[in-house]
Parts: structure tokens; sequence; C-alpha cells
């Protein structure tokens, strides 16, 4: 309650500026952080209470008196702003005004840490997307600083207008929630600056072309649209990278390979062999005064030089030019070190061995976007399947030393119209990719998923697609922008725990409780946010037009994704039977569609759209288990790992280390796909060293056809050594580790060079396990069940 | 393989149902197999859940479905069908 500070404050403010005068002359001097030493000044003090912590003058001198009896009776002789700050919110503690002090305290970082996060910053951060470098030192301050910041300005109360004209008002504690792990807020250390993932259409700069600052390139520079195959390729990565500065989350193409068609134009190899022929033809003419000793000497010309001779000629694209566009991507995707704190763009592109069937007769659009009358996308078949394979080539021969590309992501698409012999090498070529690094995901057409229009993955691993002719038409003109605002996961875990011992019903009133009153309100913060960025116009970006005269990015269309975490303990805990018997699967059916109700009730109340999804998790899963096993004692058992490694299974996947067929753990998964609207992608964690390609392919369809998967991969433990080069796939059957302490001292088997990594994947992407993956992830690699393909 | 009963899903404003129903229903008479119809957006729950098991999702209509004696196989999804392409997919599996 809030006690009045002065019953008689109108008669008593003579007094008051009196008393003000006579506390100022017995104070010590402040250090401020104008960086001067000034004389204390209490009317400064009050002042400021009352701008920065909206109490009362009343109240703010109270305040203000508390503190000056505290300062004179301590005989503290050295004071300082941040100092005087912390007391008086002391004081509006001690006197209730919770809210007040919140308003009014300081954000900072205790010396010792920050001295700590300057030496060892990866020790400060469960971002397992950071590397060290100095910019990374930058971020891991920024994130403490802006979560804090999050933390304290996370409304308890908030109000926001939806698009369906209607007022919503939630009194909730948002961060509260989080902390105490009832709903895992994603990205709070941009949540209050900017929106979070987006896949776009590479004929956006086709048209546009390339301005990364929105301004009209005054920041930075203006580039027109791309005509050559080089151009293309470096508009893609940095319109990537411009992107991920002004979001959180990943980066992505779709429409990849219809884009990059007209660029790849004469690329065939038997047309530039013709080509070839008719220049040597024309050459011999006695017109060209070519004389027969140099006709000789032409003949012993390598092949490539003259089809790099007739290219340029013809004003072709030439093998060598497109082996190096294709080259060209992965390097400028992993070597521009410079997005969020020095980090590697997170980025992915979807791609396939061919043109789309709803793209085969479009008119292609032109660099500046004109309407092509002479091409359409099906001109460029052959062009697209022999750059898809140049390019999986590149991606399989590796770096300089043969070290995987971990970016950009590949998200092969596997659609009917190339189930086709004439594909297949290019599909094999994606298989032997998938058989030495685990790299491609495969984005699944083929099932209850062929009637999707436009549809695509983004690199976060959430799907997408249109849904209303608008948007079809903007996906075939090349202005569709596909994302979402903001991930929350309401933790199902939690409300079992609070129900442990009653009814599933119980289950359902404390779950729906937290999706309606925290995970809802909290997706609408982020979604009220982008719209003041938008309105104030803090990224620039944003407000610049697509072709089709929309702006970028329109808040009420991009999709609000209620994310899932640890079904496999949440049913375990409810119904007593894991997750892959049949009692199990019924109940995360049953959780699953309650969550679609509650989404479509919201998307229908709001006007926005919400969506259920998988949740990434690389720092949700050992958070929210840590937090749970603190919290509700009589759920240990159930969490996976051991303390103070417990973890969370991942969304509705079957627990890690489950003795299950491999068989039996796809379609136990797959069943779940169609439930999660906004994405769900399956792991298949494999223990061949030398998986076979061509099995390999054959078993990538039948999965693809026979279950209702939607996004898959295959994952293999791979090591690199920086020192000797060497690499190779961990061997399972033959390394044993019985802790993450133990995975942090693996050396390199051929050298001994402790500096050896091993790649794997966390959860949507590959990361060094030992410089980024948190201890609990560690725990869960070295639970995985790995499958043998070839038994 | 033994065909027990034939699952037909439509729904409103489904522009290939009337034909696929007509077809299944030609197909289910000829053959003798039971058959039952459902509206896709009012699926029994059961139901609903036997088929994510059989690792079937009606997401399109006309859907048909045919109870084996190995489990559940989906004829069509989504497509216009006659009696028979029907009758054709049917004798396939
Ligand atoms: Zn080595």
């Amino acid at each position: 309650m809030v006690k009045p500070a002065f019953d008689h404050a109108e008669e008593e403010s003579p007094r008051k500026e009196k008393d003000e005068t006579f506390w100022n002359s017995l104070m010590p001097a402040v250090r401020t952080n104008r960086g001067m030493i000034e004389p204390f000044d209490v009317t400064k003090i009050i002042n400021s209470l009352v701008k920065e912590a909206g109490v009362s003058r009343d109240v703010a001198s109270e305040v203000a008196r508390s503190v000056v009896k505290r300062i004179l009776s301590s005989n503290i002789q050295w004071l300082s702003g941040p100092m005087i700050r912390e007391m008086c919110c002391s004081v509006l503690a001690e006197m209730g005004l919770v809210e007040a002090r919140k308003k009014y305290t300081r954000i900072g970082i205790p010396i010792y840490d920050l001295n700590e996060m300057i030496i060892n910053p990866l020790q400060h951060t469960w971002n397992a997307n950071l590397q060290i470098n100095p910019e990374t030192i930058a971020k891991v301050i920024y994130d403490r600083v802006m979560t804090e910041h999050t933390y304290l300005t996370l409304p308890g109360h908030l109000e926001v207008t939806v698009p369906t004209g209607k007022r919503l008002f939630f009194d909730t504690n948002i961060a509260d929630a989080h902390l105490n792990g009832d709903n895992y807020h994603k990205d709070r250390e941009y949540t209050s600056i900017r929106d979070y993932c987006a896949s776009w259409d590479p004929r956006l700069f086709i048209v546009l072309g390339l301005e990364p600052d929105g301004l009209g390139g005054m920041h930075s520079s203006s580039a027109g649209p791309p005509k050559h195959l080089t151009v293309f390729v470096n508009h893609a990565a940095i319109w990537l990278a411009s992107w991920q500065s002004n979001m959180s989350g990943g980066q992505g193409f779709h429409n990849w390979m219809e884009s990059i068609a007209w660029y790849l134009r004469g690329f065939k190899q038997e047309e530039v062999l013709k080509s070839a022929a008719q220049l040597i033809a024309e050459m011999n003419q006695p017109a060209l005064g070519l004389t027969d000793e140099l006709y000789q000497r032409f003949n012993q010309i390598p092949r490539e030089i003259v089809q790099a001779i007739v290219a340029y000629v013809l004003r072709r694209v030439s093998q060598r030019e497109v082996e190096q566009a294709c080259q060209h991507t992965p390097y400028i995707a992993t070597q521009q070190y410079v997005a969020r704190g020095g980090q590697v763009p997170f980025t992915s592109i979807d791609i396939g061995p061919g043109i789309k069937k709803e793209f085969m007769n479009e008119p292609v659009i032109l660099p500046g976007g004109k309407m092509s009358e002479k091409y359409v996308y099906g001109d460029f078949v052959d062009e697209v399947k022999t750059y898809f394979i140049e390019f999986m080539k590149v991606m399989y021969y590796g770096d300089r030393y043969g070290k995987l590309f971990n970016y950009p992501k590949l998200n092969i698409e596997l659609r009917e119209e190339w189930m086709k012999p004439e594909f297949e090498e290019a599909y094999i070529w994606a298989a032997r990719l998938t058989a030495k690094y685990g790299l491609p995901y495969f984005v699944n057409y083929l099932n209850w998923r062929k009637k999707i229009i436009g549809g695509c993955v983004s690199c976060c691993s959430h799907t997408w697609g249109a849904k209303t002719p608008e948007q079809v038409e903007e996906y075939l003109s090349g202005n569709a922008v596909y994302g979402a605002i903001q991930m929350d996961t309401p933790n199902p875990v939690a409300s079992a725990a609070r129900t442990i011992g009653q009814d599933e019903d119980a289950f359902f009133d404390d779950f729906g409780r937290i999706i309606n009153e925290v995970t809802v309100p909290s997706l609408l913060h982020r979604y009220e946010v982008v719209k003041r960025i938008k309105r104030l116009g803090l990224a620039p970006l944003y407000n610049v037009k697509r072709p089709n005269g929309k702006d970028m990015i329109i808040p009420e269309e991009r999709e609000l994704l209620i994310g899932t975490i640890g079904f496999a303990e949440t049913v375990e805990i409810v119904t007593g039977y894991p997750l892959w018997h049949e009692e199990g699967l019924k109940f995360a059916v049953k959780v699953l569609k309650f969550m679609n109700n509650l989404a479509k009730e919201w998307s229908e109340e709001t006007g926005l759209i919400f969506e259920v999804t998988r949740t990434p998790a690389e720092s949700a899963a050992g958070k929210l288990a840590r937090i749970l096993y603190e919290r509700y004692p009589e759920v240990r058992p159930y969490l996976r790992g051991k303390y103070p490694n417990v973890y969370l299974t991942n969304s509705v996947h079957q627990p890690v280390d489950a003795d299950i067929p491999l068989a039996e753990r796809i379609k136990k998964e797959a069943m779940f796909a169609p439930l999660l609207g906004g994405g769900f992608l399956q792991h298949i964690f494999l223990e061949d060293v030398q998986p076979d390609p061509y099995a390999l392919w054959k078993f990538i369809v039948k999965i693809a056809r026979n279950t209702l998967t939607a996004y898959f991969d295959f994952t293999l433990d791979i090591w690199v050594c920086p020192d000797c080069h060497a690499q190779g796939t961990i061997d399972w059957r033959n390394h044993q580790f019985d802790s993450p302490a133990e995975l942090v001292e693996f050396k390199c088997p051929k050298c001994g060079s402790r500096r050896a990594e091993i790649y794997s994947r966390i959860t949507g992407y590959l990361q060094g396990v030992k410089a980024t993956w948190n201890d609990p992830k560690k725990q869960e690699l070295l639970d995985r069940r790995r499958y043998n393909l070839n038994v | 393989m033994k065909v027990s009963k034939l699952l037909v899903f439509t729904q409103e404003n489904c522009p290939n149902c009337p034909v696929a129903k007509k077809a299944a229903e030609k197909v289910s008479e000829e053959l003798r197999i039971p058959l039952e119809i459902f509206d896709v957006t009012r699926l029994p729950e059961e139901l609903e859940f036997e088929l994510l098991q059989n690792q079937i999702y009606i997401a399109s209509t006309p859907a048909i479905v045919a109870i084996e004696e190995g489990g559940m196989r989906l004829l069509v999804l989504g497509d216009p069908v006659s009696y028979e392409d029907l009758k054709n997919i049917l004798m396939k599996g």
C-alpha cells in the first residue's frame, strides 16, 4: 500500500524547500553518469522519481528524505548516481511500490561479471550459435542488458488493439511466467526491438536491387538489380545478412531455383558444346584469316577454355561461371562473420532439382521487374538441374580443407514432378551429401502436403504456405514474405506437475490458463513491438515497399507461434504411459488438438494468425527442466538426463533414448506433423559411419511417401581438426563418453589436437558441440539412440 | 489384400466430392464392401487418431480409405476420381 508522504503537503512546502537546501549542504559530492562530480541536489532526485518512477511529488520527497537520512547516518563519503538510484529503489520496494521500483531501477552488470564477460564471453551465454570474437563480447553484454530490460518492461498489464478492431486486456506477469518456467518467451534479448524470422523470394532483389540500409542507400550504397549470375549470388547473401541484422531469427529464401533460372540461361552442356563446334567452324572460315597452323593449335586448347570463350562470345553463362557461383554461395554465407555479435548469419535456401510445376508456364520476371516475353521458368529445367548438381558437389567437397559448410541450410524439396528418372542423379547427390555430413533437410511434398502451394521452410524450421488466392498470387509474382513475429512455448510439463494425481481435465484447465493468460499476451506483446518499430521507423527495411507496393513487414500478416516442448515427459506424468505407447500417443494428439483449438479461437478473436509449431529449444530444453527440477521435486524422475544436466525432450519427439525401432520412431513422430501447422522437424540419428547414398535415397523416398512427415533430416556427428585438417564421422560403436565434461576433452583421433571439434545437429542446425552446446544439450547428444540403416 | 470397408471423406463446397462419392458407392455395391461416409470437418476422435496412426491425414477432399487386414490404405486424397480409377487403385493394392 502507498503511504501518504506528508499529510499536509501544501502547507509544508516552504519548509520542504528549506529542508532540501539544508540536506544538500550536508551531503558528499556525487559522481554522475554524465562523467562529472556534482554537488548533491535532492531536488534532482525528487524530480527524477516523479518523472521516471511515476510517483507523486509527495511520495518522491519521502523516498528522497529516507535516502538522505541513510546517507547521513551511515557517514558515506563517496556517492555515485547509480548508488543513490539503488538506494531509492530499495526504499520504493520497502514501501511496497514494486511497479515504481521496476520503472526506476537501473539495468547494469556487476563489474566482476563484466570482466568475466570480456575474458570468457561464451561462459556467459546459452546461445549455441555464438562463437568467440570481439563482437561476441558486445553481444553477450547487450544480451544481458536487453534481457533484463525485457524482464522489467514485459507488461504486467497489456492492452492491445487487434485487426478485428477489438481491444483486448490482459492482466498477467509474462516475465515472471518465463522465470518460473510456465511459458518460455523466446528471444528475450530481442523482443523489445526486432521482428523474428522470415523467408524471402530472391525476386524481391531481382526487381528492386539492393539497399541494405532501407534508406535509399544513403548510409550503405544502392545497387541495381543483378544482371549476372555472380551479382545475383552476392545480392542474395547481402540481402539475408542485412535482414539478419533486423531480425532475431533465421533468414531464408524460397523460389531460389526459379529466381536463379534466368541467370543460368544457355548453360547447357550440349548446347555449349554445340556452340563451340559452331564457333570452330566459323573460325575456320577464310574470312577470319585463320591459318591451318592456328586451327591446329586451337584444337589443342582445353575444352573448358573453349567453353568459356564460347560463352563469352555468345553472352552465355559458362560451366566455370556456374561452378564459381555455386562455390561462392556457401562461402559468402559462412564468411560474413558479421551478424548479431559477429555470428555467421543464420540462413537457409529451399531448393530442388527442377522448376516447380506451378512455375512452369509463368513468364520470367527480369531484372528491374519487367516480365519476359521470351522466357517462361519452364525453359530452364535443364539448367537448374545441372546447377543443382554443381551446388551439391560444392557442398559435398566442403571448404578448402574439406570441412562441411553449415550454412546456408539446404532444404531439399521432394516434389512429385521431380520423382522421375531424369532427376534421380541430382537427388542422389543430395543423398551423398547426407551420407557424408548429414547436412541437408528434406521438405516433403509427396504425402498429405502435396496440395500445398507456396510452401517453404524458414531457417528456424517453421513451415509456411499460401493460405488465400491473394497469397498464391503474391507467391507466384515474387512478392511473398513468410515468417513469424514471435514464438512462445507454454510448458505442459509444469501443468502436468501442478495437477499430478488429478484427472486430465485438471491438466487441460491449467495448461489452457497458461496459453490464454501468458502465451497469447506474450505473443501479442511482440506484435505491438513490431508495430511500434514500424511507426517510429526504427528498422527502415521494414517499411521498404515490395514490388507490389506492400511494406516488406506487415505485422498483421506474420504468424504468432505457440511452441511445443516436453510432450514425452508430459504424457508420462499424466497417463503413466510412454509417448510411444498407444495411450501416450492418444494423449499427445489430444493436447495438440487442444492447442490447435485455442490457436484457432485466438485467430478468430484477433484477426491475426496463431499456429502451433515445433520449438527449437536449444536453450529451453535445459532451462525449463532445471526450473522444474527445483520447483516440482515430484517430477524429477520424469526428466531426461542427469542432474544438473537435466533436459526436456524437444517438441513432440519421442525421447532421444527411447529403445524403439527406427520405423516405429519415424511413424510415431510423423503422425503429429499435420497437427503442427507452424512446422515440425524430425531427426534421424545415424550410427552408420558411411551409409550408402543409393540406399539412403530409396529410404528418403520411402519415408516421404509412406509417412505423414513434413520435414526431416539425418544427423551424423562429424569431427574436424583445425590443426591436421583431418575429419571423420564419430563411430559411436567405438566411442564412449560418460559425461558432457568428457565430451569437451575430445581430441583429434589423428594428431591428438585438443582443438578438434565435433559438429552435430543441436536442433534445426549444425553447430560445434565443444565450443557452443550447453551442458544439458551435450547430455542429450550422449543419450541419443542412433540407428544403422544397413542392418 | 482383403478390403473389409471403404471410408469416404467429403465436405461442403467440395467440387469433386459428389463424383467420388458415387464412384465409391458403385464400387462398394459391386464388390460388396461396406461403405461409410464422413464429413471431414466432423470426424470422430477415435477415427481421426486411427487414421494418424496409419499415417493418413485427410488434408483435402474427396478422400477414400480402404480398411484392409494389415491396416488402412489411402486410395484417394484430394483428387477427382472416377469409378474406373477407384476400382483400379483398389485392385492394385
Ligand atoms: Zn588433428
